[in-house]
């Protein structure tokens, strides 16, 4: 499996499914292993591992990941557990929500972001407190 | 007992000192048994219910992997289990079961190590290496999701073993056959045209499957079955886990090609 700071190019025996430019995927895809994106998708995309978008990838469906990076086309919101890095090369039409978020420079962002739910959490719940006394 | 059914085309001429010489290694090793051999008049199916009926436990097939096919279909859901002595040409099974050649397999089959096989279903057929086809008109349809190839594939496939020539994980043991989809490759011009990407090859696609239909977008295609029987789309598919018990070798190779990124 993927840490979050390890990247698939040493991993890369460990893709258990590839997407490749050659197909199309539509409906609502699940899986529990990582997952690389050169081709089309539409629906939904759902993994517990890694997801790995590259700059030929065009992906209109809402993604739930536990880590990713994103290079290509997407239109949809991203949800991830852990780190969402996104390449220069990204062009995103959605909300992007994770733990951390990388985005680089000249990469294209059209949406929210959400960035540490359970931290903003704990900050509104002490100024609550502080209020209160 | 061991029955050990060698296929017609091992009764050619060049194949006859090599099972003198397996037959003397078997009797040796003592486990000596049955020895059939398939002609015009004696065919597969009455060989093994002649077998079974005689309380056969394990059946040898001698032959190439259509041999193995052939047996591996009428000995599904009875309790055999099943050998491979690897003899002449299209083996691709036997050395991705450890299994390297007729005499190596001679030797296995006395050390009896039994690994359970996972086994492809598709409609009433089974098989134990893949389906392929060559049509892009194909659709895989899985329970949430369909795979539709685009028209610059150049073969489809589903693997429970790695038989093709494109890199990917495979385990036939694992209860997940592979589905591949292998573009075509770059014309001279294409690559000439497109010469920043002419070093990157144009990547497969690869896809977890337990179970699926095989359909199509205008007309039916046609599916080879373990590269020897063909069926027409549709066709349901699933994967059966452990099912086939089958003789090995020590090291199975799980063909683990790491997949470039």
């Amino acid at each position: 499996m993927f840490g979050k700071n390890q990247n698939l190019e040493n991993e890369s025996s460990s893709v258990d499914t590839i997407i490749g430019p050659s197909v199309s995927v539509e409906g609502n895809f699940k899986g529990d292993g990582n997952i690389i994106i050169e081709g089309e998708v539409k629906g939904s995309l759902k993994t517990k591992g890694y997801l790995k978008a590259s700059e030929t990838s065009v992906i209109a469906a809402s993604i739930v990941a536990g880590d990713a990076e994103i290079a290509g086309q997407l239109t949809g919101n991203i949800k991830v557990k852990g780190a969402l890095e996104i390449k220069n090369t990204a062009i995103i039409q959605g909300d992007l929500e994770a733990q951390a978020i990388t985005v680089a420079h000249g990469a294209v962002i059209n949406g929210n972001l959400k960035m540490k739910a359970e931290v903003t959490e704990k900050i509104y719940s002490e100024d609550e407190t502080k209020a209160d006394n | 007992m061991n029955y050990y059914i060698c296929d017609t085309f091992t009764n050619r001429k060049k194949y006859q000192k090599q099972l003198s010489k397996i037959e003397l290694l078997l009797a040796n090793l003592g486990i000596g048994g049955k020895l059939c051999r398939l002609t015009v008049l004696k065919n597969i199916e009455s060989l093994l219910e002649e077998a079974m009926e005689e309380g056969a436990e394990n059946i040898v097939a001698v032959g190439n992997d259509q041999t193995v096919s052939k047996v591996a279909n009428l000995i599904m859901n009875k309790k055999i289990t099943l050998g491979i002595i690897p003899i002449g040409e299209g083996n691709l099974l036997a050395p991705a079961l450890g299994i390297n050649s007729a005499e190596e397999a001679c030797r296995i089959l006395s050390a009896r190590k039994v690994k359970k096989l996972d086994v492809g279903q598709i409609n009433e057929q089974y098989f134990l290496l893949g389906l392929e086809s060559a049509d892009d008109n194909i659709v895989f349809n899985l329970e949430n999701y369909n795979i539709n190839p685009l028209p610059n594939n150049e073969a489809v496939g589903l693997y429970n073993i790695n038989i093709s020539n494109y890199n990917f994980r495979s385990n036939p043991g694992d209860g997940i056959m592979e589905a591949v989809f292998a573009p075509k490759e770059k014309t001279f011009w294409q690559k000439l045209w497109h010469k920043k990407e002419e070093s990157l090859p144009e990547r497969i696609s690869v896809f977890p499957i337990k179970k699926m239909t095989i359909k199509h977008r205008k007309n039916p295609v046609t599916i080879n079955i373990d590269r020897q029987r063909t069926v027409k789309s549709p066709a349901e598919v699933t994967v059966l886990k452990n099912q086939l018990r089958v003789i090995v070798g020590k090291g199975i190779k799980q063909k683990s090609i790491a997949i470039q990124c």
